[in-house]
């Protein structure tokens, strides 16, 4: 036995030599005892044979690209397994030697028993010390914020209430005090019909008829605006939903509503979440309804009704929170005339109308928006002319 | 097509796979934030603390950029994440192909992931241990191509992941994921490439996925190990490309 060769075999710490196909080629007695393997049980296996299963995911993803990339890892901590199945934790040091163009790399294994305890108490108080820190930093940083917060939330809301209550009183006059002067008009126009014995030819007969359906308009525009205003002035509570149910109950009022016979609803099993009732069936009649003033005059009005459940952001304006919540998101597709996608978010302000020949008011979709957002939900559309609308709307689970 | 790395690595990964399709499709490599060379400044423990908010990550590079009927190429843990993003915004995909993926790796009853709670912790305080040794993987490195010498050698900053409490938050989120649920939602074809000897997602996974993932295939790479689009790249390439066509 040469020198160099009793070097190696009475080395305090383990040596491994192993090829780029992490097969060892040669192991050392110290690391035989270490792990109670025989030499020949170990040289012609791979590495992974004495890892733990965790320390094989991190050869695989850490300590093998870095000694691919960089030749050789120092103070790597590992933790082996013995043939018994224990964990013998280990420090490693690799280099990489390439002999005729052959890549192998010489490895020590120290074992760290005492260390290794000394450093988990270190790693247990770093990491209090750490997190003590982080959350006073963040504590103080939170009373900040909370304290400039709460002054804006402040601000807010009473700019909120001001416009809360312009927003009624503007409603209440659109609303009642315009259906009073509508009612006096149609009224006495009939009056007047009645009295003076209007020549039926067909002139007047034109005049005639286009006066009734601006007086219907004017009523249906009013009742549309009242509906839109008075949202929340009822006292419903958010109850957890069967959907389904409500979808079709909302198909049904709908055909029965408008006369239409020639649509089809295709409803998948929609998942609930709370919302109020009368309201969210309110969302599907006005979606449903707008398909079908939207439809395609070549072919029968088809509406596909599907959900899936997700995880979203609870937060809608603070870019810095997440908060993944559950939440039911449900697409609403028609076959209808659709529209250009550059009016996606536009369908949803108020009687902004894309489709001149249709007889809605355009409040339909802004009164959709406004119950969703309510219900801190969302809704998008989009579309491309004459291959239908698609309605996404995404619903929290719970109601908070 | 946009390529998403997995856990433990940054973009780079992906650089013997990614030339093959670039005459035929526009390439979008990035590193997730908190990975690679992304701008640590933007991580967001909140954000990160779930799957979604990886997969937002990839929401907002569409929206960002305007891409449509994007082919998402995910490794390992990123292809659940291309599996939410899928999900929660469908029109902006076309196809998703899955590189040695998995929907949990822990085990549960009647499922087999590979892997007991226990290993998971430890691999987390291996993690942790090796705080110490963090500065080798901060190290610059040089990176020979020699298969593409004309991009010399390249100075590649920090090839694994950066910050060791990002990483650890990461592999935090990846391997207590579970994801089981969510592939019945999936509504684009995918392909599912599962190596024939992958500890990390072993071959029961890959059937697992095939039989719950609507309108998927699967092919098995002969390559061993969890990359094989580092140690396979040819034969990645190859079935990517026929699943395209």
């Amino acid at each position: 036995m040469n020198l160099t060769e009793h070097i190696l075999e009475n080395l305090p710490c383990g040596c491994i030599v192993f090829g780029s196909d992490g097969v060892m080629t040669y192991v050392n007695p110290a690391i035989c005892n270490s792990l109670g393997y025989s030499a020949d049980h170990l040289v012609g296996s791979e590495l992974d044979k004495i890892l733990t299963l965790s320390s094989r995911i991190f050869a695989q993803t850490h300590f093998f690209p870095m000694l691919k990339l960089q030749s050789k890892v120092n103070e790597i901590f590992l933790n082996l397994k013995s043939k018994t199945g224990n964990s013998v934790p280990v420090m490693v040091c690799v280099n990489s030697t390439n002999e005729n163009g052959l890549i192998s790399y010489i490895g020590t294994f120290a074992p760290v028993w005492q260390r290794q305890e000394y450093e988990q108490k270190l790693i247990l108080a770093i990491g209090a010390k750490d997190k003590a820190n982080q959350q006073n930093d963040v504590l103080s940083r939170m009373a900040n914020e909370f304290e400039r917060k709460h002054q804006e939330l402040d601000s807010n809301l009473s700019l909120l209430r001001q416009r809360t209550e312009e927003y009624l009183q503007i409603g209440k006059v659109l609303t009642h005090d315009m259906q009073e002067p509508i009612r006096k008009i149609a009224f006495h126009f009939q009056a007047l019909l009645d009295q003076q014995n209007i020549k039926r030819n067909s002139g007047s007969l034109r005049n005639i008829d286009v006066i009734n359906r601006s007086i219907l308009r004017l009523r249906s525009f009013t009742n549309a605006l009242f509906d839109f205003v008075n949202l929340n002035s009822g006292e419903e509570v958010a109850l957890f939903l069967s959907v389904t149910k409500l979808i079709t109950e909302a198909v049904d009022e709908v055909k029965l509503s408008l006369n239409v016979q020639d649509l089809t609803v295709r409803i998948e099993q929609i998942p609930g979440f709370y919302g109020k009732s009368t309201q969210i069936k309110r969302v599907f009649t006005e979606l449903l309804k707008n398909s079908v003033q939207n439809k395609h005059m070549q072919r029968p009005l088809v509406v596909e009704i599907n959900a899936v459940e997700i995880k979203s952001n609870s937060y809608r304006i603070d870019t810095e929170k997440y908060n993944y919540v559950e939440h039911v998101q449900i697409e609403f597709c028609d076959n209808g005339i659709g529209f250009e996608s550059e009016f996606e978010s536009h369908v949803f302000s108020l009687s902004n109308k894309l489709n001149q020949n249709s007889d809605g008011v355009g409040m339909g979709l802004p009164l959709c928006k406004q119950i969703i957002s309510q219900h801190h939900g969302s809704i998008t559309a989009r579309s491309k002319p004459g291959e239908g609308a698609i309605f996404t709307i995404v619903m929290p689970l719970h109601q908070s | 097509m946009i390529f998403a790395h997995g856990f433990g690595c940054g973009q780079n990964m992906w650089r013997y796979v990614w030339p093959a399709f670039e005459n035929d499709y526009q390439i979008i490599l990035f590193d997730y934030v908190g990975s690679g060379n992304s701008d640590i400044t933007a991580y967001n423990i909140e954000r990160y603390s779930d799957l979604y908010g990886y997969a937002q990550d990839i929401i907002d590079i569409c929206d960002n950029l305007g891409l449509k009927e994007v082919i998402f190429v995910g490794h390992s843990v990123s292809s659940m994440v291309g599996v939410l993003a899928s999900i929660t915004r469908p029109e902006l995909f076309d196809k998703l192909v899955m590189v040695s993926p998995s929907p949990r790796y822990i085990n549960d009853q009647g499922y087999r992931g590979g892997f007991e709670e226990s290993d998971i912790e430890e691999l987390l305080s291996t993690m942790e241990k090796n705080y110490i040794g963090w500065a080798n993987f901060l190290a610059p490195v040089i990176m020979q191509n020699h298969d593409r010498p004309e991009l010399g050698t390249e100075l590649t900053e920090s090839f694994c992941s950066t910050d060791p409490v990002i990483a650890r938050q990461f592999a935090e989120v990846t391997f207590l994921s579970d994801n089981r649920q969510d592939l019945k939602k999936v509504r684009h074809p995918s392909l599912i490439l599962q190596c024939s000897r992958d500890l990390i997602a072993p071959t029961e996974v890959g059937q697992y996925l095939q039989d719950h993932l609507p309108g998927s295939i699967q092919k098995v790479i002969e390559a061993t190990g969890h990359c094989p689009h580092l140690s396979a790249p040819q034969e990645t390439t190859r079935l990517i490309k026929e699943f395209l066509s």
